[in-house]
């Protein structure tokens, strides 16, 4: 290795996207297992959570669609195939397991849609590229859990569907540190845009802005 | 970086993470992108990958003697890439893989053979919006072998999704390649963790060559 890795990263990735005109919110995986300290998935991640949750309240004031997503499998893990085999704390995720329940302070709205999935990426086996399209949605604003797992394969999959895919840096966490960073140059390198808070705030409040003044000049 | 990886491997060992989903009856060998676009070192995408195209080479000489199912995965834009989506717009380098240009044929030093199957992909997952997954179920396809680049880019996302379709998922280190060291290692953590089995070309060569074993005796 003779270049540096971030030299190299910017010679061959050095873009921004740039946000869309009609995003919607993902919450990914909120689920208690990721803040029970007594679970094997536990990860330290309320204040991505909070983070989360900001720019829940952001998104609902600019009328900008809000998605959570969960885990669930049959009691028998069978519809978890390999991912199931390979990965043992998702017995957790077995359905009525108190572990899937919602993390506390994250109550969806019923107006709000809930996907359960069986796999990492939010798109797998869902529904959920056609229900964005059908909004005409054209970007997705990733939050949840976590960054070197369903939050990588989620942004992975939100390109790969013509989405653009924006990660909110404090509203995305992990067990780890290293594969948290290592999962956010990635995306940010080739998928998406790894953006703050404060920015993703300021966008989702011009945007909301913006409606207003368009409902205000019919 | 890498000092970070022992540490928590063991963690994650110790949640439950990492353990081994092992290998099925029949593999199929994915070659993720063993194109001239990423292996000229001349190509603003590429880098060199010698050691990782021989021990390719090993692992092809294995599968080829079986007869065993073997995809290589080339990445090809329509003139005007309104193929390449938001994709192109993140990566402007991806400009060098329009049809026709050599940067999209598979390298010399693993040449294709009749038989063997070329899929045509957009996108860092080798199964979105290709047939992949059908051309290996046909087949019998229960384990997915990956080699391939990078290791951070279509890799990583061809071995989520290739447990996501239901298949056993073995990447062989010394067959995946990328521009750093960083990210290879922490992609490859993340697959032997979550994903799949992250193992040596030796491991790899004994599992192919211990197939023909119950053939033999039965014959």
């Amino acid at each position: 290795m003779t270049e540096d890795l971030m030299q190299n990263t910017r010679r061959a990735y050095d873009n921004r996207l740039g946000f869309g005109s009609k995003p919607a919110l993902l919450l990914i995986d909120f689920v208690e297992a990721y803040f029970d300290e007594n679970c094997e998935l536990y990860a330290d991640v309320r204040p991505a959570l909070d983070s989360a949750l900001r720019v829940r309240d952001a998104a609902r004031s600019a009328g900008v669609p809000v998605i959570y997503t969960n885990v669930v499998y049959h009691s028998s893990g069978v519809n978890g195939g390999r991912f199931f085999q390979k990965a043992m704390p998702l017995r957790h995720f077995v359905e009525g397991s108190p572990m899937g329940a919602w993390a506390a302070g994250l109550t969806p709205d019923p107006s709000e849609l809930v996907i359960s999935k069986q796999y990492a990426s939010a798109f797998f086996g869902t529904s959920l590229a056609s229900t964005l399209a059908a909004q005409r949605i054209d970007s997705v604003l990733l939050t949840g859990v976590t960054t070197s797992g369903c939050i990588r394969a989620s942004c992975v999959d939100a390109n790969s569907h013509g989405f653009i895919p924006i990660v909110v840096t404090e509203a995305v966490g992990d067990r780890h540190p290293a594969p948290h960073q290592a999962n956010l140059l990635d995306m940010n390198a080739k998928y998406g845009d790894v953006v703050a808070e404060e920015e993703v705030l300021n966008y989702l409040a011009e945007l909301g802005g913006a409606g207003h003044r368009h409902a205000a000049a019919e | 970086m890498i000092d970070w990886k022992d540490k928590t491997l063991e963690s994650y060992k110790s949640k439950g993470f990492a353990e081994r989903s092992g290998f099925g009856k029949r593999p199929g060998l994915l070659i993720v992108d063993f194109i001239n676009g990423f292996t000229d070192p001349a190509s603003p995408l590429g880098g060199d990958f010698s050691a990782q195209l021989a021990a390719t080479n090993a692992v092809l000489e294995a599968f080829r003697r079986d007869a065993l199912p073997i995809a290589y995965t080339v990445i090809e834009y329509e003139p005007g890439f309104r193929d390449a989506g938001v994709f192109i717009e993140k990566v402007p380098s991806l400009a060098v893989l329009q049809r026709g240009s050599p940067m999209c044929a598979v390298d010399d030093r693993i040449e294709p053979k009749t038989g063997e199957y070329i899929v045509s992909k957009k996108y860092a997952s080798s199964f979105f919006g290709t047939n992949l997954d059908t051309w290996f179920r046909n087949q019998g396809v229960d384990t997915c072998v990956i080699v391939g680049c990078t290791t951070s880019g279509c890799v990583r996302a061809s071995a989520v999704d290739s447990l996501q379709y239901g298949y056993r998922t073995v990447v062989v280190r010394d067959g995946c390649g990328d521009r750093a060291e960083g990210p290879h290692e922490a992609n490859l953590f993340d697959i032997d963790a979550k994903y799949g089995d992250v193992i040596s070309l030796d491991e790899c060569l004994t599992y192919v060559a211990g197939l023909r074993k119950p053939a033999a005796a039965g014959t």
